[in-house]
């Protein structure tokens, strides 16, 4: 997915390209991509922006193995104080509540390769619209407890529906395939200066890290909307 | 995790390099390997893509980069 990445120009297309680097399983992704949509709504640039994902892998050397608890996770595995990570937890599903989004604070946790092979299978079967949704939507559940990206089977079935050949999809999660292609947009995003995610570049010009807030999302849409207006006008 | 960080990425995205410019990195290192300002000019890319800027530039302002969960599994 990570080389078709150039901006249309035909005047008909959206005015805005967002790519964005992610993880399943982080939150501030979540957190940075709903403020991302909340302040499309309110530009009211919705269907002018084109938001398309990209694989950044928060932990590669969580276990492929194993599955624990999200709060445990951090304590065993990077030794943070289990108070600390509940209050963070805590205060990240308060802003969640904020924007009218659930969080759920205890999740399951383990190595996210194999989502990131089937999400790339999918961009090269399907194109990258299908490969975003499944990936947003299989995020969007894993906050909102909806969803277990640790279930193979569960993952595979919603490839399937988004379009994937079964055996193209559970090549993909087992590893036969696609390793590759999430490893390329993992250096993508660090050639770009990416130090973690959510990682945005907007119309292949301007990188922002992080979960900005609304209002900068806000900001932003309108000077680079006026900026392509002002492009198509006069190409 | 606890509250949104100015962080120094924003700065650093600010130097970083075209993206086509990219160098062979270990993805479990990714974090740990500084954005390639000083080579990026002499490998220029195949479709001369436009230099990235970072969006803080654009707005100027109080704005410089939100939380970000970092690559070794954190998020601060």
């Amino acid at each position: 997915m990570s080389q078709d990445r150039a901006v249309p120009s035909d005047g008909t297309s959206p005015l805005i390209t967002v790519d964005v680097w992610t993880d399943v399983v982080c939150p501030w992704c979540y957190i940075g991509e709903s403020r991302l949509h909340d302040a499309i709504e309110a530009e009211g640039l919705t269907g002018q922006v084109h938001i398309r994902a990209h694989s950044f892998e928060l932990d590669p050397t969580s276990p492929t193995d194993s599955v624990k608890d999200n709060v445990a996770h951090l304590v065993e595995a990077k030794g943070m104080d289990e108070a600390k990570v509940r209050e963070m937890e805590a205060q990240i599903q308060e802003m969640a509540r904020e924007m009218g989004r659930d969080y759920v604070t205890g999740r399951p946790m383990a190595n996210t390769r194999g989502v990131h092979r089937v999400m790339q299978a999918l961009g090269e079967a399907r194109g990258i619209d299908a490969a975003t949704t499944f990936f947003m939507e299989l995020q969007r559940g894993y906050f909102t407890g909806t969803a277990d990206p640790f279930e193979a089977e569960a993952v595979i079935a919603r490839a399937v529906e988004a379009g994937l050949d079964e055996q193209t999809a559970r090549d993909a999660h087992s590893g036969a395939t696609h390793d590759d292609t999430v490893e390329a947009e993992v250096r993508e995003a660090a050639s770009m200066g990416a130090r973690g995610v959510p990682f945005f570049l907007f119309n292949d010009k301007y990188t922002a890290p992080g979960a900005l807030p609304t209002e900068a999302f806000r900001q932003a849409l309108r000077q680079i909307a006026e900026e392509a207006q002002e492009e198509r006008a006069g190409a | 995790m606890s509250t949104p960080q100015q962080d120094d990425h924003t700065a650093q995205a600010a130097q970083a390099a075209p993206a086509a410019a990219t160098t062979a990195l270990d993805a479990a290192s990714a974090a740990d390997v500084a954005a390639p300002t000083d080579t990026a000019p002499s490998e220029p890319a195949q479709d001369d893509p436009v230099p990235l800027t970072s969006l803080t530039s654009l707005l100027g302002g109080p704005f410089e980069g939100g939380a970000v969960c970092a690559a070794d599994g954190t998020c601060d």
